[in-house]
Parts: structure tokens; sequence; C-alpha cells
């Protein structure tokens, strides 16, 4: 369980196949804190995989993962286009994670995927 | 294989919105496939696998060629198909180079997972496949990360669900999935679809249709649910190779 308030990650990492990888680890380490079944980190893990596979904005992946006492977030991006309006990609992320959220910006567009602490999975 | 002017009558066929046209196009295409397929067999990847994948190079072919460029159907299909088979090599080059002890854990993870889930009646946490292995939260993750990578199960391998789950990607093309047609972007995700055998189908339909768990679901195929992950995560990367051809087509 997490011992402090807020616990924040960013990590940079070029969007390419060879270091999807890195994000994973990332995201699936941060998630390890919370007593989430195993398939549900496998979800989240899976919606991550699933966007930064998506053309970037940028040349290198940015994601910003959150853990705090009511859950884990993580903020990615910048995309070129709005994933959340792309049917495919949103179709994909929903059930995989508790919350979608987007933001554009200047430098693209930001997804943010949600999950709730001490729910089961499903 | 079809004379040029046949192959544009069924592409214009196609193009008007004749379905069937292009599975004809496929179907006549696939020996190419196949013929290029087996240049890179040996190398760590199973034949069908390699099939598949240039599959979906020809559908992304037969998607962007532009009849208005003057060259042979073929002289464009080629290289597309090579480009995403040699794409298939490249995304999983780095599996081959997972330690030996990191592909042990993996496995002996991926049993632990697989006895919690059926002493606990649900999957697992990472704290507690930590308890149970004596690793460290980050192991498990990584042994997880691993297991994913490490992987040379072909696609079209049975899951010993009977002779029914059997069809190769050959067989699938232009297979009808009316439960499909309802959703509105029901021609995109048929796309993407008609690129998986049949227990991928049943197992992204269980998931993101009917709302399964992957624990949910590996208990009523009989699979792990490592397994059930696995093949989540290798059915939506066919499907985007999919997708994203078909949307380029559509202008979206």
């Amino acid at each position: 369980m997490l011992t402090e308030p807020i616990d924040r990650v960013i990590v940079e990492f070029p969007a390419t196949a060879g270091y999807r990888g890195v994000g994973r680890l990332v995201l699936g380490g941060l998630s390890s804190r919370f007593e989430l079944p195993v398939d549900r980190v496998d979800d989240l893990l899976l919606a991550l995989e699933s966007l930064i596979t998506q053309e970037l904005a940028a040349d290198a992946v940015t994601m910003e993962a959150t853990a705090a006492p009511e859950g884990l977030r993580a903020r990615v991006g910048p995309f070129a286009s709005s994933q959340v309006d792309d049917a495919s990609v949103a179709r994909v992320l929903r059930p995989l994670v508790d919350d979608v959220s987007e933001q554009g910006g200047p430098d693209g567009f930001w997804v943010e995927l949600g999950v709730a602490a001490g729910r089961s999975a499903g | 294989m079809a004379t040029e002017p046949a192959f544009l009558r069924l592409l214009e066929a196609y193009r008007a919105g004749d379905e069937s046209a292009r599975e004809q196009i496929v179907e006549q295409f696939m020996p190419l496939v196949r013929k290029i397929a087996s240049r890179y067999a040996g190398r760590g990847e199973p034949l069908e696998d390699l099939v598949q994948v240039g599959s979906i190079g020809l559908v992304l072919a037969i998607e962007r060629f532009d009849v208005d460029r003057g060259v042979k159907f073929t002289t464009y299909a080629v290289p597309t198909i090579v480009g995403e088979i040699q794409r298939h090599f490249r995304d999983r080059a780095w599996a081959v180079h997972v330690p030996r002890r990191m592909k042990e854990l993996s496995l002996k993870l991926a049993r632990t997972i697989e006895a919690a889930t059926a002493d606990l009646g649900r999957a697992p946490t990472i704290a507690e496949l930590a308890a149970e292995t004596g690793l460290q939260n980050e192991e498990v993750v990584e042994a997880l990360e691993t297991y994913h990578a490490y992987s040379t199960r072909s696609l079209s391998q049975p899951l010993g669900l009977g002779d029914s789950d059997e069809g190769t990607v050959e067989d699938l093309f232009g297979v009808p999935e009316a439960g499909y047609d309802e959703v509105e972007d029901g021609v995109l995700l048929e796309s993407g679809l008609a690129a998986l055998d049949d227990r991928e189908r049943a197992i992204i339909e269980l998931r993101f249709f009917e709302g399964l768990t992957q624990s949910e679901i590996a208990a009523r195929i009989g699979i792990s649910q490592m397994h059930v992950s696995r093949l989540l995560r290798r059915s939506l990367a066919v499907m985007r190779g999919r997708l994203d051809g078909a949307a380029t087509e559509q202008g979206l």
C-alpha cells in the first residue's frame, strides 16, 4: 500500500517498439503499489500499449504516472490527434481502465488513464 | 492469380462497395503472401504467423493501391507485404535477448498465477504473487513483462477447444460477423476482426463487448489468464494494422 499521499513518476522514452516495454515496466511497477488483481494491472498496461502505438506529435512518449490513495493515473502524450475521438482507440481503452479523459494543447493531445484503488476486477 | 485487367475489375467492384470482391483479391494473392513469408521461415517465427502478418500487408496494399500510378499491383504489394513481415521481426527482436533467469521466473510466475487464481477465486495481486514467489514487486512486474515478450507460440495454435477453432486466416477472410453491424464503426471493426482467427475473435468479443475480465475469460475457455493476456495483446496488434489501413482509406 502507499505510504505517501502522492507518488509521481515521469518518464520519457523513444516512440519505438523496442522502448514500449520501458513504459509498461514503469507503470506496472507503480501499479504494484496498489492491491490490484494482476489482470487489472495487465489491462492497464494493455491500454498503455494501445495508446503509445498511436501517432505522436513528438519523437518521444512522455508518461506522467501518479499514484494517490484513490487510485492510479497515467497521463500520456503528446498525440498528433485526439485519441478519444478515434472510435477504434477509445473502444479499446474504455473497457480496460476505469476512466479515460483527454486534454488538447498547443503541443498535442494528452490522454489520462485512471484506475481506481480497491475496485475488484471487471 | 488474377490477370491485371481482372484484378482491376475486382478492385473497382470492391471500392464500389462489394466486399466479396476484396475477398476474391485476397484469396487470389494469398499464394504470393505464402511465397514471401516462406522466405522468412526458419528465423524463429512460425510460418503461419508470418503468413498472417503478410496477409495484413496484402490487405493494406489492396486498400492503398493507386491505379492511376500506372504500376502493377504486385509491384506495389510485394514491398508492402515484405515491410509488414520485417516490422513483425523488428517488433519481436528483443524477445530473444531475455535473460534465462527472467524466462524461468516468468514461467514460474505463470504457474503461480494459475494456482493462486484457483485458490483465491480471483486473480492475485502483484503483492500476493511477490509473497508467494519470494520476489520483489518490481521483479514480478518484470517477469510478467517477460512472459509476454518471450513467446514462440503460433497464432494458429489450438487452445484445446476442438477442431472448430482451427481455421486459418485465409479461411476467415470475409466471414461475416453480424453482431458487430450495429456499432457505428462497424466497418472498421470488421476490418480488424477479419484478421483474427476464431479464438482470438472470441476473446476480443468476450473482453470488449461482453465485459468479461481476463480471469473470467480464462476460466470460460480453459486457458490461463496470462495466455488470455498474450492473445489479447497480439490480437489488438494485428487489428491495429488492419484498422490503420482501413482508416487511411476512409480518410479517418
